[in-house]
């Protein structure tokens, strides 16, 4: 069966190989040799060079109708690949995949010289033979997909790597839903990507490509799409992913900034707030290939990873106080936004509900292991402090490529940005991780709390004394307010000294 | 075999007649459905009996932080115990007879146990009731709840060995102990939800905790074994549930419990005594 969704596809498809085809025919190709020697390509005969090209071009589908564009890289969008991962074979060229791609666009003169910058040839002729660069042509580079875990979670990844950049692919699943924000049962009509708030976090390397595919089911029912703060151009993305229920879209970028940056939905006017205030924005992480450093370009590294998204909600009350209950976004709308109007939130949690991070669910550590704390705010600003403890370094606006300052007290979470923070636990205990605007972080629910397994080191603290009546005061025994009611029993006359009651 | 007293039928059977008679003679008054006597609430009446008291408040020995010492404690009279807490139409009634505080705070249901209540209030309420049922009552000791309590009494006191010199494994033990690590559910249930003890009492350490006349104590266990009290703060009063715990008696939601490691009480009840003496 063919439904009308297909059908688009189809002829998207074939619109965009023949452009392509048309502009690998134009020039005149010294030799059929196809541009990637794969197996697949070696077999089909010389007599369709241009259906190789086609072959070829198949992959990966985003490409297909995009021409080529020049390749003058400046030294900073160049991605630093470690000089271990240059002299390894990559996939899928199986010559140096330079040199190949210089033979091919000059046969007879590339061959026996060494590249150089003079021969990245100018836009006009660039147009008609792209200068492919198999380093860094997302067509050409390994492809990796990330499962994105549920925060405070990070999904498994490299601090540093040796290989060169990849393709990145990930999947978000818009999914608009009742949620439950705070221990006496508030319902939020949230907005998520992937079913959490925060949506999840993604870490990628400096130089890779994010290829998100982002779904909007047919259950939801408004159009959303994605801004990832780290991508350059067409509103981070949201111009080129708006997509109702029953769409989905595939966006690349390449990701040129390391440090920690903030995504979310913004599908215009005032769903752009209304989505982000509806749980719609997450955090993409993109580190340096060769991982994170200090001020002295010594190498940090981190055990363990904790993702904090920080999210402001207005829920409505009605006449008597209590908050109200709806039956379909439609219905909360304007009550939020009138709420929204006045910036004061009903609630400020950590991780989607009061108490997403305590109890149960507070964050695992052992003294001595460097925790990394990331933290996002799409919308407001905060300010956190962990109670007892610091952190060792600090990048408080979250970009990698600024040194970090070090033993930080408390830090400033910028609306619409994340920080991240580096500590090593040295005692035992527990350490709440507040919004030191305590009323936010106590009364309104921004508390989330480590959990520090370890010894105690009693040179850094010490109960000299525990407490005990002020000694110049005198020793006067307590008498209990007065009053006599001493039970209605008959009980032991040990007690307190004055018996129990 | 215990006697349960439910005085509350026996009252409301009489009491209603009277209080239409009465109110006759008080213009404005009749339709007003607080001037009808208040029922005296189902209580149960527990036998004399003894039972391992673990003391409240907190102790050193040598200087550092102890466990507390249990004692046997001997109840030698009956002591009558309502039989539920108080519910939400109960203390509305007092509240509306503005004999108690008005609180902020949306009921929930007619049903459903009293909640967001301080000290104070608690206080207030016992006042009322003496006064509107001739009977008086008061809020429990910690002695008696816990006596009340039976199997529903939760002992939190930690292993010795959190007694060490590691304030740090003492801070996770008490976060980690199964009463503290219970979650915060607020929304209080229907009267009986959680079940009745042994005794007949029921809802004890639910989701609703409720206020204790006990103060906080700190105190010395000494070489001898003798416990000498250091300090006596009656600003903050035991109230027992799922676990124990030590409230600034002003406070109705102990939940913002500032930074507090450990759950709070989810929601603060009361349930009181008859006093016999």
């Amino acid at each position: 069966m063919i439904t009308g969704r297909t059908t688009t596809w189809t002829i998207t498809t074939i619109v965009g190989a023949s452009l392509l085809a048309m502009v690998w025919a134009a020039p005149a190709l010294p030799q059929s040799e196809p541009l990637l020697p794969g197996p697949a390509a070696a077999q089909s005969k010389p007599l369709l060079p241009w259906l190789n090209k086609l072959i070829q071009q198949q992959e990966p589908a985003a490409a297909q109708s995009k021409p080529l564009t020049p390749s003058t890289v400046r030294p900073r969008e160049q991605p630093k690949i470690p000089a271990a991962a240059q002299s390894k074979p990559l996939t899928p060229p199986v010559a140096h995949p330079r040199e190949h791609a210089i033979q091919h666009l000059e046969p007879a003169a590339a061959q026996s010289k060494p590249l150089t910058p003079s021969m990245v040839r100018p836009r006009e002729q660039s147009l008609q033979q792209p200068n492919v660069d198999f380093l860094t042509d997302p067509r050409y580079l390994p492809r990796q997909r990330i499962h994105p875990v549920d925060p405070p979670y990070v999904h498994a990844h490299e601090q540093a790597t040796n290989q060169g950049p990849k393709v990145i692919e990930v999947r978000l699943v818009v999914e608009e839903k009742q949620m439950v924000i705070d221990e006496a049962g508030t319902k939020l009509m949230a907005m998520t990507f992937n079913g959490t708030i925060p949506a999840p976090a993604i870490v990628v390397h400096e130089g890779d490509y994010v290829e998100v595919t982002l779904v909007n089911p047919e259950t939801n029912s408004m159009p959303h799409n994605i801004d990832f703060h780290a991508a350059t151009g067409g509103l981070g993305g949201g111009d080129l992913t708006l997509i109702s229920p029953g769409e989905q879209a595939v966006l690349r970028w390449k990701a040129t900034r390391p440090g920690a940056f903030v995504y979310h939905c913004i599908p215009g006017g005032s769903m752009i707030p209304w989505h982000i205030m509806a749980g719609m924005s997450g955090l993409l992480m993109v580190l340096p290939r060769d991982g994170l450093k200090d001020g002295a370009g010594r190498p940090l590294h981190y055990d363990r990873i904790y993702y904090i998204g920080e999210q402001d909600f207005y829920v409505p009350r009605d006449k008597n106080g209590k908050f109200k209950t709806y039956a379909t976004h439609a219905d909360a709308f304007a009550d939020t936004m009138d709420l929204m109007h006045g910036l004061v939130p009903t609630h400020v949690v950590f991780n989607g509900r009061v108490g997403a991070l305590t109890g149960k669910n507070a964050m695992p550590a052992r003294v001595g292991e460097n925790v990394l704390i990331v933290h996002s705010q799409a919308d407001r600003d905060s300010r956190v402090h962990i109670i007892g403890g610091h952190g060792d370094y600090l990048w408080e606006m979250g970009k990698f490529a600024n040194p970090p300052d070090v033993d930080a007290e408390s830090w400033l979470i910028r609306g619409g940005s994340a920080s991240v923070a580096l500590y090593k636990f040295l005692q035992p205990g527990v350490y709440p991780y507040v919004n030191h605007n305590m009323t936010e972080g106590v009364e309104l629910g921004a508390t989330a709390h480590f959990k520090v397994e370890g010894d105690w080191n009693n040179d850094l603290m010490s109960q000299v004394q525990p407490p005990e009546p002020i000694r110049s005061a005198g020793k006067e025994r307590g008498k209990e307010d007065g009053r006599s009611t001493t039970g209605t029993g008959k009980e032991a006359t040990k007690g307190y000294g004055w018996g129990i009651r | 075999m215990r006697l349960v007293w439910n005085l509350g039928l026996v009252a409301t059977g009489l009491a209603t007649p009277m209080a239409i008679a009465i109110a006759a003679f008080m213009p404005g008054n009749a339709l007003n459905p607080t001037a009808s006597r208040v029922p005296v609430p189902d209580l149960v009446e527990l036998r004399p009996g003894s039972f391992p008291y673990r003391a409240r408040g907190e102790f050193t020995r040598d200087g550092k932080p102890a466990r507390a010492p249990v004692w046997n404690v001997t109840f030698t009279r009956t002591l009558a115990v309502m039989r539920h807490q108080v519910t939400e139409a109960e203390y509305w009634r007092c509240a509306k007879a503005e004999a108690c505080p008005m609180i902020d705070r949306q009921a929930a249901a007619d049903d459903r146990p009293m909640v967001n209540v301080n000290w104070h209030d608690a206080q207030a309420y016992a006042a009322w009731l003496s006064r509107e049922t001739g009977a008086r009552f008061r809020l429990p000791t910690d002695v008696e709840w816990a006596y009340a309590a039976g199997g529903r009494f939760v002992d939190d006191a930690l292993p010795e060995a959190a007694y060490g010199d590691d304030p740090g494994r003492r801070a996770l033990a008490i976060y980690d102990g199964p009463s503290r690590n219970r979650g915060i559910d607020k929304v209080s249930q229907p009267v009986g939800t959680f079940g009745a003890n042994e005794r007949g009492l029921v809802d004890l350490a639910g989701n609703v905790w409720e206020w204790t006349d006990s103060c906080f104590v700190r105190a010395e266990i000494e070489a001898s074994g003798n416990v000498r009290a250091t300090l006596v703060n009656c600003g903050v009063r035991v109230v027992e549930g799922a676990h124990r715990a030590y409230v600034t008696d002003f406070i109705r939601d102990a939940l913002k419990g500032g930074c507090a490691v450990g759950t709070p009480p989810s929601n603060l009840g009361l349930r009181l005594v008859r006093d016999d003496r």
